[in-house]
């Protein structure tokens, strides 16, 4: 019972991460109707920067931060303007495909910049790991939760209390009406693009830093769990895409302990499909009957 | 108010609009008739910004917007509204109405973060009175895809209401309305529309084109072909041959 909670504990923590990555995907689906493949190629590319100065300068963990954060956020602007610039609905596959293409181009340009396999990221936390009753916390996750806690309170406070969440909404739902209405649409698509770099390259920094290494498949592993709590959740929705990160944390955390390391992404997956096929709209989204049901699900 | 000089617009070998030349005084309500196809809603998006003309001269309020990007010219103060009607599906009444206050804050990053209009300031009552002046005041909180139709065209011109449009296109305004809901529309244009704003309406229904307009203005292959006071225009034999085909105007 005991290792039951704190397994369950365990995956809420890292869970919260995968919750900032299935945000990011979910911001712009709901918005653009599209999947930005490129997401985690373009946290990984931030991340390597942030390493390679601190591999080269060995500079604080703060400084290799706040580089990861501020890169991720640039990659994420030269997708939007390479692959989802103009509003084409209709253009979806291309945008799509584009967007892989970018994947790729963002990976190899990370392993030009640090070649080898595997690199150390410096550890970060705010406080040490601390017991309580017979429950251990470790400190790096303790500190993800709470960075991943104040992500999603900001992003609530921003999306649903400000001129810019009211902007996007609209954007989302008629940008020729939104224009009209003065929303600079192409203006209000970059700053969301540049709204869910900043929280993926938080996700990312969290995660690394919790890991203390760096490799080139950070890109791929990114976009898979962001991918897969987003669907858990609910293609669009912004509660979903939490509720599935921590579902996802939360079942991978059990499957590692009781059936061992090599199930844990499988499982994973396994519960991805059960998923798609018992209620294909996800958790918090609408059962799927004819298209409207998942166009109408917005963030 | 509005004017347009030697507009043009090409798709392809497709000349959608040519040699266009028009003036829309303040304070007119301008028609523009014409057969399917004719450039009609050509024009209405080349004003709006849809697309750039190909040539030609677009001044609205003294300004030069040829070329210039649709919201830029929304916070000029002209309003459209769509023939395939493009309100914001999943918001409310309200809040359609709410978001085009949108157009009234400044750009930029900060003005993105300022907050949102709130409940009961100024910007409420604004909303309201727009919405009251419409008549869709009681259906506030009912989402804009469960309105019938006559009730989202008025909400699209409530949406033109609040954002202090000096210039107003209606684009089909009675599209797919019966008599009496055309009518009604034809009251809500001359009553609340019109009253210190420019229009201009685009419409197949003579109901009501010879209810509200001041001037009429005939379109047929892109090019303007008569232009005046709507008794005379109509009367005229080459419009009636274009565009009502003999059929007598009070029928159509």
């Amino acid at each position: 019972m005991i290792d039951f909670v704190q397994n369950t504990v365990d995956g809420i923590m890292f869970g919260s991460s995968y919750a900032l990555l299935a945000i990011g995907f979910t911001i712009v689906f709901g918005v653009l109707r599209r999947i930005n493949l490129a997401f985690g190629a373009s946290i990984m590319l931030g991340a390597y920067a942030g390493t390679w100065l601190h591999v080269h300068y060995q500079v604080n963990v703060l400084v290799v931060a706040l580089t990861t954060l501020v890169c991720t956020v640039l990659a994420g602007i030269y997708v939007e303007r390479l692959c989802f610039r103009a509003i084409r609905r209709d253009a979806a596959l291309a945008s799509m495909v584009s967007s892989f293409v970018i994947w790729m181009q963002l990976e190899e340009a990370a392993v030009h910049l640090l070649p080898e396999r595997t690199y150390a990221f410096p550890s970060f936390f705010v406080a040490g790991s601390f017991e309580l009753g017979p429950f251990l916390f470790r400190g790096e996750q303790t500190t993800m939760l709470v960075l991943a806690a104040l992500m999603v309170g900001a992003l609530h406070l921003l999306l649903r209390h400000t001129r810019f969440g009211l902007a996007l909404r609209a954007v989302s739902e008629s940008p020729r009406a939104a224009a009209y209405m003065g929303i600079d649409t192409a203006w209000v698509m970059l700053c969301a693009f540049a709204l869910v770099s900043l929280v993926g390259g938080v996700a990312g920094f969290a995660i690394l830093a919790t890991d203390e290494q760096i490799t080139p498949f950070f890109g791929l592993w990114a976009t898979f769990k962001g991918l897969i709590a987003m669907m858990l959740g609910g293609m669009g929705s912004l509660p979903g895409a939490v509720l599935g990160g921590l579902l996802l944390g939360v079942i991978e955390a059990h499957a590692q302990w009781y059936l061992g390391n090599e199930y844990k992404d499988l499982s994973a997956y396994l519960l991805l499909f059960a998923m798609l096929v018992l209620r294909p709209g996800g958790i918090l989204g609408q059962r799927i009957h004819g298209r409207e049901a998942l166009a109408f699900r917005r963030v | 108010m509005l004017t347009l000089q030697g507009l043009e617009k090409r798709f392809g070998a497709l000349a959608a609009l040519s040699g266009i030349d028009l003036e829309v005084p303040a304070g007119e309500i301008l028609g523009i008739i014409g057969p399917n196809g004719s450039g009609k809603t050509t024009l209405l998006n080349a004003v709006t910004g849809v697309y750039p003309p190909s040539a030609g001269r677009i001044a609205f309020g003294g300004a030069d917007i040829t070329g210039w990007k649709g919201h830029r010219i929304a916070r000029l103060g002209l309003a459209r509204t769509f023939q395939n009607i493009r309100l914001f599906p999943t918001m409310t009444v309200f809040q359609n109405v709410w978001a085009a206050q949108h157009a009234r804050t400044p750009g930029g990053l900060l003005g993105l973060l300022r907050s949102r209009p709130r409940p009961g300031g100024g910007d409420t009552r604004r909303v309201e009175a727009a919405l009251e002046q419409v008549g869709l005041l009681a259906s506030r909180e009912v989402l804009a895809r469960h309105l019938p139709l006559p009730a989202r065209r008025r909400l699209e011109i409530a949406r033109a209401l609040v954002v202090d449009a000096r210039l107003v296109l209606l684009d089909e305004p009675a599209g797919g309305m019966t008599p009496a809901e055309t009518a009604d529309m034809a009251r809500v244009i001359r009553e609340v529309v019109a009253p210190g704003r420019t229009c201009v309406v685009i419409e197949h229904k003579m109901a009501l084109i010879t209810g509200v307009c001041t001037r009429l203005c005939v379109l047929d292959f892109g090019r303007k072909i008569a232009e005046g006071h709507p008794d005379e225009v109509l009367d005229r034999a080459e419009v009636r041959e274009v565009y009502l085909g003999g059929v007598d105007a009070s029928d159509a």
